[in-house]
């Protein structure tokens, strides 16, 4: 399979083949190859030996199809794509764009503050709304840079866990 | 859990008093009994004295754990056991009333000699009375609530003119925080440490010191990391600072387990600052450096036995270090991460200790504190603590809920958390400026594209529709029990 990586503010060419099956794959990443042993732990576990060395993965794939890999402490986010649909995307000049987040409540809660309006532009970590839950004001942040499509909700607001509250794009 | 494995220790069985939200919880698990007492807010649940007693009764046990937080510390709830003929492990109401309320106790305390941070010997009456007291104490004064702690109420003052607006501002906060708007005044000690000493009274009299803890590192008055020892306290100073804590003590007749809390200041002088008249959440570091069992002393204590002569003269040996695991988000301000647990593997080995509610699988709930585990690492000196604590942290695999793992090893890379450089507003400095984060480069490491690659072609050709094959395929595993049933010759 053949695909295109976007992580960390590079892009990669990768190519997976299965090794024969039993959990092992051939990995190309640009022009370095990996031979690759795997066995799954756990749901998102994943053991890999690569080329002999152990590392452990959680790996996740987020509503808006980009993957969480935990590792060593660190989560990072991988990008992966359908040659094509990259090749597509480069030409429209949409590579690296944020992505949908669909930002809801982490739990019940009241909502206090909102940050910004619908049209907004907002960066990484910029602050959105503040909830108030268990006597604690939470502030939530944008996890990437994008635009405020829509706000569901207005301050003074109860919200449950879930609950849907601005969608960024 | 950490009440139930003295008792069974001990040979008396456990009965657990649960909430709907600790309904899965690992003591519930654990207990030889369990009883539902309410749904999961803890004024529906866990405060409701009198339903607890009453349960107690209706069960048959002898004695009642209050455990941390909760009713722990309240005088009415000790004497409702007392009452009721159902033993309380902790304190008579007498003593826990006479710490309750710092004012009073700090009445006492300089009755009884021990010494206390200048200040105003008792709550201010009004704005004339503040500046009164402030002028003879001298600034900078630090203003607080005389019902409660954690922040709540709290106004530093440093000069004349600052004081009119602080006095206001923390009598609203004083009455909205704890019903109470009551403050008084103290003399506000410059990057003073929290040092506090743990003690253990049995009811014959004898009060002893089990020495010092180190908890200096807290994140807006709530402690963080805890040690023991204090690189800053010699023997002859815990030999002080342990005489006044056991003089402390007896003058409210305490017995049980307590700890007294003092501020210690550059100079070397410490002043009390309040007891703790329960079993605090840090004893585990206590308990690695003295190897003794405050628990089960706890319970022996309450059951009227004398304080035998391992409790005499205690000296630490080696070095623990605790860390509190909490399900939040050190990037996003420590926001809480409640969820359910995917995946947990806590360190174990040599000198590792986990207390730990959770498990894989288990969740952490919205509805109290978010917290994983207390790692308590130890070694011979604090070197070899630190090493082990790096160690134990990197083994930790937690998935599902984020953690506050980054902010250890951002403490383990400071120099001044290495040389043990800190008082206790230097947590908040260093977070506030920026200078402790979590390292987080852009760069996403190679293994994390091939994990991702892999994840990616799998499910693409689940999608398809093809035989699945690989990781974890249940194939693999019939295959592998098959051989297994094979090798030992039949039957399964």
């Amino acid at each position: 399979m053949q695909l295109v990586a976007r992580a960390g503010g590079r892009t990669e060419r990768v190519t997976v083949e299965r090794d024969n099956g039993g959990g092992r794959y051939r990995v190309r990443i640009g022009d370095r190859e990996h031979e690759v042993e795997t066995r799954a732990l756990g749901p998102f576990v994943i053991s890999l030996l690569v080329s002999g060395e152990s590392h452990e993965t959680a790996v996740f794939q987020n509503r808006d199809g980009r993957w969480s890999v935990d590792w060593r402490g660190g989560s990072y986010e991988v990008e992966l794509v359908d040659p094509l649909t990259h090749l597509a995307e480069e030409t429209r000049g949409d590579v690296g764009k944020g992505g949908k987040q669909k930002i809801a409540a982490y739990m019940p809660g009241r909502v206090v503050d909102v940050r910004v309006a619908e049209g907004d532009s907002v960066e990484a970590g910029q602050p959105l709304v503040v909830l108030e839950a268990m006597k604690m004001q939470n502030e939530i942040q944008a996890d990437r840079a994008g635009t405020v499509r829509r706000l569901h909700v207005t301050p003074g607001q109860a919200v449950e866990g879930g609950d849907p509250l601005l969608d960024i794009e | 859990m950490r009440i139930l494995r003295a008792l069974r220790e001990e040979g008396i069985r456990g009965a657990v008093a649960y909430s709907d939200a600790d309904r899965e919880s690992l003591a519930v698990l654990a207990a030889d009994e369990a009883y539902r007492i309410g749904p999961a807010p803890a004024a529906e649940s866990y405060l409701k004295a009198a339903a607890l007693v009453d349960l107690a009764v209706e069960i048959g046990a002898d004695a009642i754990h209050p455990g941390y937080g909760f009713l722990s510390e309240r005088a009415e709830f000790s004497a409702l056991c007392r009452e009721r003929g159902i033993s309380f492990i902790g304190p008579s109401p007498e003593a826990i009333a006479a710490m309750g309320s710092k004012t009073a106790a700090r009445q006492r305390m300089i009755a009884a000699g021990v010494p206390v941070v200048p200040g105003s010997d008792g709550t201010l009456s009004d704005l004339p009375a503040a500046r009164e007291a402030a002028g003879r104490i001298g600034y900078p004064v630090i203003l607080k609530a005389a019902a409660g702690g954690g922040g709540k109420g709290m106004r530093v003052v440093r000069a004349s003119d600052e004081l009119e607006e602080a006095y206001r501002l923390a009598r609203a906060e004083a009455l909205s925080s704890f019903g109470d708007d009551a403050v008084f005044l103290e003399k506000f000690v410059e990057r003073p440490r929290h040092i506090e000493i743990q003690i253990l009274g049995d009811r014959h009299g004898k009060v002893v010191s089990l020495g010092e803890r180190e908890c200096s590192l807290q994140r807006r008055h709530q402690k963080v990391v805890e040690e023991a020892p204090s690189t800053v306290v010699s023997e002859e100073l815990r030999a002080r600072m342990g005489a006044a804590a056991v003089a402390a003590a007896k003058v409210v007749g305490y017995t049980n387990a307590g700890t007294c809390e003092f501020l210690l200041a550059a100079d070397g002088s410490f002043y009390f600052l309040e007891m703790n008249t329960r079993l605090q959440v840090e004893h585990p570091v206590t308990e690695m450096v003295t190897g003794l069992d405050i628990v089960v002393a706890q319970l022996k204590i309450a059951q009227g036995e004398a304080l035998g002569a391992e409790f005499d003269d205690v000296v630490p040996h080696g070095h623990a270090i605790e860390v509190r695991l909490y399900a939040e988000d050190p990037f996003r301000r420590f926001q809480p991460s409640p969820g359910r647990i995917q995946w947990l593997r806590l360190p174990q080995g040599p000198g590792v200790r986990n207390d730990s509610g959770v498990y894989g699988g288990s969740e952490i709930s919205i509805h109290y504190d978010p917290m994983i585990a207390k790692l308590i690492v130890w070694g011979r000196d604090r070197d070899e603590a630190l090493r082990r604590l790096a160690r134990a942290l990197d083994e930790i695999r937690i998935v599902g809920i984020k953690s506050n793992v980054p902010l250890f090893e951002a403490l383990l890379r400071n120099d001044d958390f290495r040389a043990a450089r800190f008082d206790i507003h230097w947590l908040d400095r260093k977070l506030e400026s920026g200078e402790l984060t979590a390292s987080r480069s852009d760069e996403v490491p190679e293994v994390a594209v091939i994990a991702a690659a892999i994840a990616h072609f799998e499910r693409a050709q689940r999608l398809v529709g093809r035989p699945l094959e690989g990781p974890g395929h249940r194939g693999n595993w019939r295959a592998a029990a098959r051989q297994h049933a094979l090798r030992k010759g039949g039957g399964s």
